[in-house]
């Protein structure tokens, strides 16, 4: 298995030993599914990269990034999907003294920009939490975070009448960390939940929102849907933000929201009645809604999907969530040290390009397990 | 074991709630067929050499459940989605089919199609749940098919043409009901099936008749959605719909958004609500209320006539606020103040058993019902058969396995009883028993008996039912189904099978029965000095009536023991009397009615109020204490569970009718407290004999009734019983003929530490809801009773027009309601003819006071035009 | 309401009276814990997490001859049927953190790591009935996973009493029936009951009942997890190459 497992990548690498001039950016995906299962258990992927010590070794050789298998666990309806994906402009390997944890596959390239991402989607039968209107659960390598969206009635702001309300909560378990115990993390939580609703929900107006919060709204100023965006961090190694952002956006577009039918009130100031439907439910459309890619500054390069080794030797990183057209909705900037703005800029390209990678595979993924719930 | 499925079902209850249940399918559900190869066959119930297994549909259960019930049709498999569908729409027949499904003798058999792994089917996009159901049938069918192979046919029975059609197609036979019993070719079944009306008639078919006839009767009720926001904008207002009880096309509605009574006028006003739905009421403009006084039926073609009745017992019975515009002296304005309404929906039905009369063309009204005899209008067997249906009375005989739960006959005491250490020996005991003539169901029995130091044993010794009765038994099951047996005049609808209820546990005289005996130790002045409670051997050495009783009490000539404890019981009795009623206890009064009846014919032959006497009053005392006692004692033990009866305190607002009636007549009644009223009433003597008892039958209608609970259901201050001034109270007494009672013989036992508490006392809501049946079941008892004596009321006076005196309690602008106290009846006597708006001639006649040979004219008037009986 | 079919015998979700739900158990779930495991029971599912043993942090609570054992319970927000932002640490989950604590405290093995700390999370991701019992078991697996001495394994499982039948591991629609609720936890091996828990009340004999059946739903529990263990062992010799 093992052995299949490496023939595989080092095939998926050789593949994509194409020359890439200035800064390409490639996506290698392998598309079809595969039985070998790559990402899914650490223990496996590490034995299976072990014996090339250093981790990063097994694509060392190319200043490319490489990306990994894709197989679906037919028993289990559970999608797996892992992707790579980096920049590079050809040059040393910065990275190679990191003894990051194996997870991720982590090819270092180029002199200054290293990026590299693998995550693991899944998307189960009824979500992940059925009792919720979606849900969804992104692994990123070690990172676990769940995601819920509860639906409920709500009315909407007397200032906003036209549009719907949406509210981003995330919680740390101290499952992820220790740290997290009793109230540990809730500076973390407060500090993810408002990174979150800055990248994702657009100005206080509710203006460049990700979500369309008017196709939330049934009856204008008087009733609307409030989306309740809970998140959970099972497990953390880094990189929650993206993860967390991810995770919102595939949760999304497996949200199913009653269809309700309206009867206005004889009087105009009296709030309608409302009745909801057992049987059909509306979908979102999450084309829209952005992703997040972190660019962590770890001494003179900036790294995507930091471990949380990395972070911990961070001197600054810049949140950057990315919408289909490439347009950025959103930044935040962490850690105490300065940036040029050139770098910024520099930053911002970079970070455009990866979510734009990250955002296909996204929507990939989540058709081809729309499809795979159909087929059942 | 468990094949794993789970699936999620949302159900969503005002809140938008996403709900997800597990349901398992599993492989190791068993087809029921003892023939069957592949299952296991232990709890097979069809029979050995089924050829034809028949799988019925829910509207064949719902519709045909007489022809399931005969013997006949055997070897049936009910599919829990059918038994599921049945349950949702009719409780009655729900039961009806469990028992058929638990009857040992009957091949019924359940299949949980719903869980087996091969015939759950889930619900597919676009498809309602009633075709879910029908394919789910169709699919238990085709794999019993294949399952029982080729020796048993599969029979689908259905009336549902396209569901036929596709278990056809399906390769699935299926036939009619009525294909199906013609084909068993025995003729007298096809009597017994009902035909309906869609019984190879597809929907379109009828659909194209109505047309022609499409009539708007009633408007449509509006659907809920638009009555919620209506209620929302006070727009519609929602209340319990109570129809006047004298004019079946009058009723209010009380409303608390407008805070009074809404009236509604006439049928199509009323929009096909019953007594009890709760509606939802849309006002009429002002200029369509109706003059508060002229509550006359005018624009009803039907030509009904306002009944007469007996007297309402309770404030339940009655419409509320009926009073408030009574005519009071000074009151001259006519005003139009009540705000008159109609019914635009129906919130929820107050479902109910009615009887309706079917009038074909060419025959007479003939009740038509079941299928199964032609009724007639007016006949005494007719009627009774409607007032027991009306009320939920079950009459069918117990089935053959609550009878194997009876002891075998005759039975004796036997010497086991007796040496049972918990059950003590009180044969050598001079006990009796005191109960109206012809009392077969003896159900307590005393005794007395003077101690050395001067004060007095007395026993009250209660039947011991639950001897006999053991919880869980399907005996028991059925006694807790019933709750009570049902007096009728000229008929007994027993809760226990006759040789419990008339022999084993009878404590008659002269034989050895076994009992529950509460025992005091009392001072002369009848305080309870100890009390204790045992299981006994009693033989009781005389079962007297009231009358025997009372005549060996007042000759003084008699001197024997037996007539010695009963005058000493009396006066204990009487001390006892005394101090209850100092403690506010009410008397009050509800007319009773006795009958003779004639025993070939079962007419009455003569009728007359009931007389009571000291010797019921003794009894009743004893009674009450030992109840009391018995709930002191069960709380005590059991102050969680423990079944109690509570009487709660009329409501100011509820006494209204009664404190302005008597302010009507000059009477100051002070209702403060329950000893208030009582002192009040006591005070309250006019110069008509009649005129207390008036005060008093009014006064029990503002009351509420008594109610069973569970002690763990309220708090302790809510406990009391108001009418009676006690602070706790149950029923122990009459374990023959009230289910309650069973419940406390066993709760004492458990408290006495001699038998165990059945499991059931730990469930909170399961008792609650026996509570609820019980107060349920009372209280139809109540109102059948009732109704038999307004039944033969009617029927003594239909062939005897009789000259009586007549009390005029109430007058209306063209007609006044007459009580005649020696019948305790009351109905109205109309001074115009019906229809007429009547003249205000209220004003002349300002106090309502009697005014005797007036009213006897009308209501012989009234009896000879009441012949027939509307339902 | 009829909590069990008396005609087929069948609870509401189609279990027998003696049948579990269905129960599953992964090891490994939180790379970044010394162990961690995620148990479901039916829609009940759970994450537990262990720490340590490692140093400990608060020196004022060291043990000088035993391991310092702590844990916390704590429900994600979508855990319910209704979204409800609950505070950490509310009474309840407090209550249930010293009921895991103690019953994990004791089949530990403290006193082999004296002076050092194991820290127990457990996560609540859905609530369907018998969290408590789902938490224990989970912390049994992930203790394990980790590595830690224990004297055996402990697993706990819950039954009821309602319309007269003693049910094994109630549901929410069960539990919230307000009929009696025995949760039991038992080591395994030895055959003894390390917790027991009851509300509302119930005659002896029947009590029994109940709690034998619960006890035996605690050994297929016991079975099921040894069985998770030895895949989970055979995988690590498998990868080891031995």
């Amino acid at each position: 298995m093992e052995t299949r497992l490496l023939t595989c990548l080092q095939a998926l690498v050789s593949l994509s030993l194409s020359p890439l001039p200035g800064r390409p950016l490639t996506r290698l995906c392998c598309p079809a599914p595969t039985k070998c299962s790559f990402s899914s258990h650490r223990r496996r992927i590490h034995s299976s990269l072990s014996p090339l010590d250093p981790r990063c070794s097994a694509v060392c050789r190319s200043d490319v990034f490489a990306a990994a298998s894709c197989s679906t666990a037919a028993s289990k309806r559970t999608l797996w999907f892992g992707f790579l994906f980096a920049t590079g402009w050809g040059g040393d390997l910065a990275h190679t003294a990191c003894s990051s944890p194996p997870s991720r596959l982590r090819i270092s390239l180029s002199h200054r920009r290293t990026l590299v991402g693998s995550a693991t989607v899944i998307g189960e039968e009824n979500g992940v939490i059925p009792q919720a209107n979606g849900s969804a659960r992104v692994r990123l390598g070690a990172t676990d975070v769940i995601v819920s969206i509860k639906a409920e009635l709500g009315k909407p702001h007397p200032l906003q009448p036209d549009k719907g309300k949406v509210a981003i909560f995330i919680d740390c378990s101290p499952t992820a960390a220790p740290m997290f115990e009793g109230r540990g993390g809730e500076e973390l939580s407060t500090e993810l939940s408002f990174a979150l609703q800055r990248c994702l929900l657009g100005g206080r107006s509710g203006a460049g929102a990700g979500i369309d919060l008017s196709s939330l709204v049934i009856v204008e100023g008087k009733v609307c849907w409030d989306l309740y965006i809970d998140g959970l961090v099972v497990s953390s190694d880094g990189n929650l933000l993206d993860a967390l952002a991810a995770a919102i956006k595939v949760a999304l577009s497996n949200t199913g929201i009653p269809k309700v039918t309206v009867n206005l009130g004889a009087s105009p100031n009296d709030q309608p009645d409302v009745d909801v439907s057992d049987e059909e439910f509306l979908q979102f459309d999450t084309s829209g809604v952005p992703v997040v890619v972190t660019l962590t500054k770890v001494g003179r390069h900036y790294i995507v999907d930091a471990t949380s080794e990395e972070e911990s030797q961070m001197s600054s990183a810049v949140s950057i969530s990315v919408n289909q057209h490439g347009h950025i909705c959103g930044l935040t900037k962490r850690g105490g040290a300065g940036l040029d703005p050139s770098v910024i800029l520099d930053m911002i390209s970079v970070a455009k390009h990866v979510g734009e990678q990250l955002m296909s595979i996204l929507d990939s993924e989540i058709a081809a397990a729309e499809a795979s719930a159909e087929d059942q | 074991m468990l094949q794993s499925k789970s699936f999620v079902k949302k159900t969503r209850q005002g809140r938008v709630v996403k709900v997800v249940r597990e349901h398992y399918l599993r492989d190791d559900i068993y087809c029921g067929a003892p023939s069957c190869k592949t299952c296991d066959t232990s709890a097979a119930r069809l029979s050995t050499s089924a050829s034809t297994v028949l799988i019925v549909d829910t509207n064949v259960v719902l519709n045909q459940i007489v022809l399931l019930e005969n013997p006949a049709i055997d070897d049936v498999v009910v599919l829990s989605v059918v038994l599921e569908e049945v349950r949702n729409k009719n409780l009655a027949v729900y039961n009806r089919l469990k028992a058929l499904c638990t009857n040992s003798l009957r091949k019924f058999f359940v299949f949980s199609n719903e869980h087996h792994k091969d015939t759950y089917v889930k619900e597919m996009v676009g498809e309602s749940p009633n075709d879910r159901n029908d394919r789910a049938i169709r699919v238990a069918a085709l794999w019993y098919q294949s399952h029982l192979g080729v020796n048993t046919q599969i029979l689908l029975i259905t009336n549902d043409r396209e569901n036929k059609r596709r278990a056809i197609e399906e390769g699935i036979s299926s036939e009619t009901v009525e294909s199906y019993v013609r084909s068993l070719g025995k003729p007298d079944l096809l009597d017994l099936v009902v035909p309906s009306s869609s019984a190879g008639v597809s929907m379109e078919d009828v659909e194209d008749l109505r047309p022609s006839k499409k009539k708007v009767i009633y408007s449509e009720h509006k659907p809920m959605s638009e009555i919620t926001s209506g209620l929302h904008h006070r727009v519609y207002h929602q209340g319990k719909l109570r129809v006047n009880r004298y004019n079946p096309f009058e009723a209010y509605v009380g409303s608390e958004s407008i805070g009074d009574e809404i009236v509604i006028y006439g049928r199509s006003n009323m929009n096909r609500a019953f007594d009890g739905d709760i509606v939802a009421v849309e006002l009429l403009p002002q200029d369509q209320w109706r003059d508060g006084k002229s509550m006359i039926i005018a624009d009803d073609e039907d030509d009904e006539e306002e009944d007469v009745h007996l007297v309402p017992s309770s404030a339940d019975d009655a419409p509320r606020n009926e009073n408030l515009v009574q005519p009071t002296a000074g009151s001259v304005a006519p005003v139009s103040g009540r705000p008159a309404g109609r019914v635009v929906g129906i919130i929820k039905r107050n479902w109910h058993s009615y009887c309706g009369s079917l009038e074909p063309m060419p025959m007479p009204a003939a009740w038509k019902s079941f299928g199964q005899k032609n009724y007639f209008i007016g006949d005494r067997d007719t009627e009774n058969e409607v007032l027991l249906i009306e009320n939920d009375i079950n009459t069918r005989p117990f089935s053959s396995q609550v009878l194997a739960c009876l002891p075998p006959l005759p039975w004796s005491l036997s010497s086991e009883d007796l040496a049972n250490a918990n059950r003590e020996d009180l044969r050598h005991l001079r006990v009796f028993s005191v109960d109206p003539p012809g009392c077969k169901d003896i159900d307590d029995a005393l005794h007395c008996m003077p101690l050395a130091n001067g004060n007095f044993e007395v026993g009250v010794h209660i039947a011991d039912v639950t001897n006999f009765v053991l919880p869980g038994t399907p005996l028991d099951e059925e006694a807790s189904q019933r709750g009570t047996s049902v007096y009728l005049v000229e008929r007994r609808i027993d809760m226990l099978p006759k040789p419990l209820t008339e022999d084993i546990c009878s404590l008659r005289s002269d034989v050895e029965r076994l009992a529950f005996s509460v025992i005091w130790e009392m001072t002369p002045d009848s305080e309870i000095i100890s009390t204790r409670y045992t299981k006994s051997a009693i033989k009781s050495c005389a079962a007297l009536s009231y009358v025997e009783a009372q005549a060996r009490m007042d000759d003084s000539r008699m001197m024997d023991p037996l007539t010695t404890d009963l005058r000493n019981l009396n006066s204990l009795a009487k001390i006892m009397r005394l101090r209850r009623i100092e403690r506010g206890a009410l008397t009050l009064a509800s007319p009773e009615v006795k009958f003779e009846i004639d025993t070939e014919t079962h007419d009455p032959l003569d009728i007359g109020m009931y007389q009571i006497r000291e010797a019921n009053q003794m009894i009743e005392e004893f009674m009450l204490a030992a109840n009391v006692s018995v709930a002191e004692k069960i709380l005590r033990h059991f102050p969680l569970c423990s079944l109690l009866r509570r009487h709660p305190s009329p409501t100011k607002e509820m006494l209204e009718p009664l404190l302005q009636t008597a302010a009507a007549v000059g009477l100051d009644l002070d209702v403060s407290s329950s000893k208030a009223l009582a002192d009040s009433l006591d005070r309250a003597v006019g110069d008509d004999p009649y005129f207390n008892k008036l005060i008093r039958i009014l006064a029990t209608r503002c009351m509420t009734q008594a109610v069973y609970f569970s002690s763990g259901d309220l708090s302790p201050s809510e406990f009391s019983h108001y009418g009676l001034a006690a602070r706790l109270y149950t029923h122990f007494t009459s374990p023959i003929r009230r289910y309650a009672d069973v419940i406390v013989h066993r709760l004492l036992a458990a408290a006495l530490g001699i038998a165990k508490l059945p499991p059931i006392f730990l469930d909170g809501p399961q008792l609650m809801s026996i509570a609820d049946n019980l107060n349920h079941r009372h209280r139809n008892a109540q109102m059948a009773s009732r109704a038999s004596v307004e039944l033969h009321t009617l029927i003594y006076f239909k062939k005897r027009p009789t000259d009586t005196e007549g009390r005029i309690v109430k007058i209306k602008s063209n007609r006044f309601i007459v009580f005649v106290p020696k019948f305790g009846i009351e109905g109205p006597v109309y001074l115009v003819p019906k229809g007429d708006k009547g003249a205000d001639w209220v004003n002349h006649n300002p106090t309502g006071q009697s005014s005797s040979s007036l009213s006897s004219r009308f209501v012989k008037q009234l009896f000879a035009a009441n012949g027939g009986i509307s339902c | 309401m009829e909590y069990v079919d008396s005609l087929t015998g069948f609870r509401l979700d189609g279990r027998r009276p003696t049948d579990m739900r269905q129960i599953r158990g992964e090891i490994g779930v939180v790379p970044k814990a010394d162990g961690s495991a995620l148990f479901e029971m039916g829609n009940t599912k759970v994450i537990a997490a262990i720490y340590g043993p490692r140093e400990v942090q608060n020196k004022s609570q060291q043990v000088n001859n035993q391991a310092l054992v702590r844990c916390e319970y704590s429900m994600a927000n979508f855990s319910t049927g209704d979204r409800a932002r609950r505070p950490k640490g509310d009474r309840r989950s407090t209550e249930i953190s010293l009921v895991i604590r103690q019953t994990m405290e004791a089949c530990i093995l403290t006193h082999l790591m004296p002076r050092s700390q194991i820290d127990i999370f457990v996560q609540v991701l859905q609530a369907d009935g018998g969290t408590r019992s789902a938490c224990i078991n989970a912390a049994t697996l992930a203790l394990a996973d980790a590595g830690i001495p224990m004297c055996d394994i402990v697993t706990s499982c819950s039954a009821g009493y309602l319309s007269s039948t003693p049910l094994l591991d109630l549901n929410y629609i069960e539990d919230s029936a307000g009929g009696p609720d025995v949760t039991v936890g038992i080591l395994a091996k030895m055959d003894k009951v390390t917790l027991l828990q009851m509300d509302a009340k119930l005659p002896l004999d029947i009590f029994e009942n109940v709690m034998q059946l619960a006890i035996e739903g605690c050994k297929a529990i016991a079975q099921y997890i040894r069985g998770v263990l030895l895949e989970n062992t055979k995988q690590l010799e498998y990868r080891k190459g031995v």
